[in-house]
């Protein structure tokens, strides 16, 4: 059911979009690219819902409730629950569209990993995922898997003359986007964030990037590209959503906490 | 404080391992391979080679010692005079002593995968790999020509001892001077030929691609004799017995053809992909099909006896010293022998 809702169609409309264009890169580029627009209703609804949680800890109330019942949990949910139901927001509205959007984006992934056919088993199964009336697999196949210098087949290094070793340049790029994309949703500190969420809200900026970037080094240079792909268009959609926060990538610079606001 | 650092470090690596969980990066992404001399069979067990004994099953050897999930073998081991020649997924192809093991030499030039078995030929190693590029090497390791092709060789090719016979992935079929790798003619076909070619006697070249077509190809200068149009993808060689030829197909059919014009004498519908090639046993023809079923089956077409095994028959089917082994994919056990009337002589259990 998995295979013939998501991931057969995803791989055909790749392979229809390579069919087209003639080459693998230019193909998950532009596959990518349809998807996030597609869902971009969702991400829009996801980004609207996570900055009014983030206005809300600029809220007075919402400080002054966190001081309160800072020792009496319970207490502090109830208020908490009532403030959502008296300012209309919904704790988990940003929740729900990324929920929506997680197997979305597995099968993408899944289905670039199918497309990449380079072994007899991963053939078979790719031949099987194609529509007949639709892709002709005699034709399609072997796909053109070269883009620049990479091999969306292969993990991606760059040779360079004089060197012995290979610079793995895509997984590189998909830190330093990962990072960004991550770095300038984060809001600064305000009075209502506890220190545990700015702990933690750190630390997946430093480990996601990093985590990203080992499975662009290990895995396939098509699945990377999908990285890179996925986080420039991220970091577009919040840029023209107006909340990011660019100061937050200047090295050294220590974010500002910012004021409450007097909503009540 | 440090339970929450915890949490967040633990949710990224499951994050983390469902995407490598999503890749498909299993180790069975292909079907083993095995080969077989008058005394032992060798066979790939996807980390490791192994030798057995032919009359009992005993392990002879194995290698590496330390096998290594970077190291994945696939295709089926080449087996000349006192050594055993195989490449690996990592690109690294090995020669090892026939009776232990040992490696004797490495090369390392080729940059892809080797998904089948070299050809040796003439005290010479024609190892194609999916780089593109075909290497010859003498039986020490020592290149001594690479041809160079546009698409991934996968399929074994063929040879007449002084014309080598490559099918690529790129649609082409590639006649090259054995002695200095320079290109003679080449037929373009259909589509992509992933099956080994069969080469007769009479110097005419069989082979079939995934687009479903079955070719008889002239070897002198690659015009095409016949061709015909099959129910499914075709992905190992035809046999051939008398005057026919056996070819299985993905659609699950095993087609009987004249071998003189390519005519149809007999369609048998297996219901389940056949991808590996058949084997002359005796004078019968045996197929193993995608629900593990072997099939053998008279000249005339009918079925002496089947057996069904647990897995996937996709391995080309090896009858060699009155023994056929097969080998299914994702079966209960790796390697299992059988004698002609369909007993079972013995069969192989990894030890742990």
């Amino acid at each position: 059911m998995w295979d013939s809702i998501i991931i057969t169609p995803f791989i055909n409309g790749l392979l229809w979009i390579y069919s087209v264009v003639g080459n693998l890169g230019v193909a998950i580029i532009l596959f990518t690219a349809v998807t996030r627009l597609l869902l971009y209703p969702l991400t829009a609804r996801q980004i609207k819902a996570s900055q009014a949680m983030q206005e809300l800890q600029k809220n007075k109330k919402y400080i002054e409730i966190q001081e309160k019942y800072k020792n009496d949990k319970e207490r502090l949910a109830q208020e908490q629950m009532k403030l959502y139901q008296e300012l209309k927001i919904s704790p988990f509205a940003s929740c729900l569209p990324t929920i929506i959007q997680f197997p979305i984006i597995i099968g993408l992934y899944q289905a670039l990993i199918q497309t990449v056919a380079s072994a007899p088993i991963d053939l078979l199964n790719l031949i099987r995922h194609l529509y007949p009336s639709f892709l002709n697999a005699s034709i399609l196949i072997p796909l053109n898997t070269r883009f620049l210098w990479m091999d969306m087949g292969q993990p991606e290094r760059l040779f360079i003359p004089g060197l012995s070793f290979g610079i793995p340049t895509l997984a590189i790029v998909v830190v330093i986007t990962t990072y960004i994309s991550t770095k300038i949703i984060t809001p600064p500190p305000s009075g209502g964030a506890s220190d545990q969420t700015a702990m933690m809200t750190n630390m997946m900026n430093i480990y996601m990037p990093l985590l990203m970037g080992w499975l662009a080094w290990t895995l396939s240079s098509g699945l990377a590209l999908y990285f890179v792909v996925t986080n420039l268009i991220q970091i577009f959609q919040y840029a023209i959503s107006g909340k990011v926060y660019w100061g937050n990538l200047i090295p050294g610079r220590k974010p500002v906490a910012i004021k409450a606001t007097g909503k009540k | 404080m440090k339970i929450n650092r915890i949490l967040v470090v633990l949710s990224i690596l499951v994050f983390g391992i469902i995407l490598t969980s999503c890749t498909g990066v299993s180790a069975t992404n292909s079907w083993a391979g095995v080969s077989a001399n008058d005394t032992a069979v060798f066979f790939t067990n996807n980390t490791s080679i192994v030798a057995l004994k032919a009359d009992t099953g005993t392990q002879i050897w194995s290698y590496p010692e330390k096998p290594a999930a970077s190291r994945i073998f696939f295709a089926a081991p080449a087996v000349a005079g006192d050594q055993v020649v195989v490449g690996d997924y990592s690109g690294l192809l090995v020669g090892l002593g026939v009776r232990d093991g040992k490696e004797l030499w490495q090369f390392t030039g080729a940059k892809g995968r080797y998904v089948d078995s070299p050809l040796v030929v003439n005290n010479t190693i024609i190892a194609q790999n999916a780089d593109a590029n075909i290497y010859a090497l003498n039986l020490t390791g020592n290149l001594q020509w690479t041809f160079k092709g546009t698409e991934a060789f996968w399929a074994t090719p063929v040879s007449d001892g002084t014309t080598v016979f490559a099918p690529s992935l790129d649609h082409n079929l590639y006649a090259i001077d054995l002695a200095n790798g320079t290109l003679k003619w080449k037929a373009v076909l259909d589509s992509s030929i992933v099956g080994r070619p069969y080469l007769a006697a009479d110097g005419t070249i069989y082979l079939g691609s995934l687009g479903k077509t079955l070719y008889a190809i002239d070897s002198a200068d690659g015009s095409i004799k016949w061709k015909q149009t099959l129910g499914g993808g075709i992905w190992s060689a035809p046999v051939a017995l008398g005057d026919n030829l056996y070819v299985g197909d993905q659609s699950g059919k095993i087609n009987v053809l004249k071998s003189a014009d390519g005519s149809t004498v007999q369609t048998i519908d297996l219901a389940s992909a056949v991808l590996g090639s058949g084997a002359v046993m005796n004078d019968q023809i045996v197929f193993g099909d995608e629900k593990g079923e072997i099939i053998v089956l008279t000249q005339e077409g009918q079925r002496a006896w089947t057996r069904t095994l647990t897995g996937k028959l996709y391995s080309n089917l090896v009858f060699a010293s009155g023994h056929l082994y097969v080998l299914p994919t994702k079966g209960d056990k790796p390697l299992y022998a059988y004698d002609a009337n369909g007993n079972e002589n013995w069969d192989y259990t990894p030890s742990k």
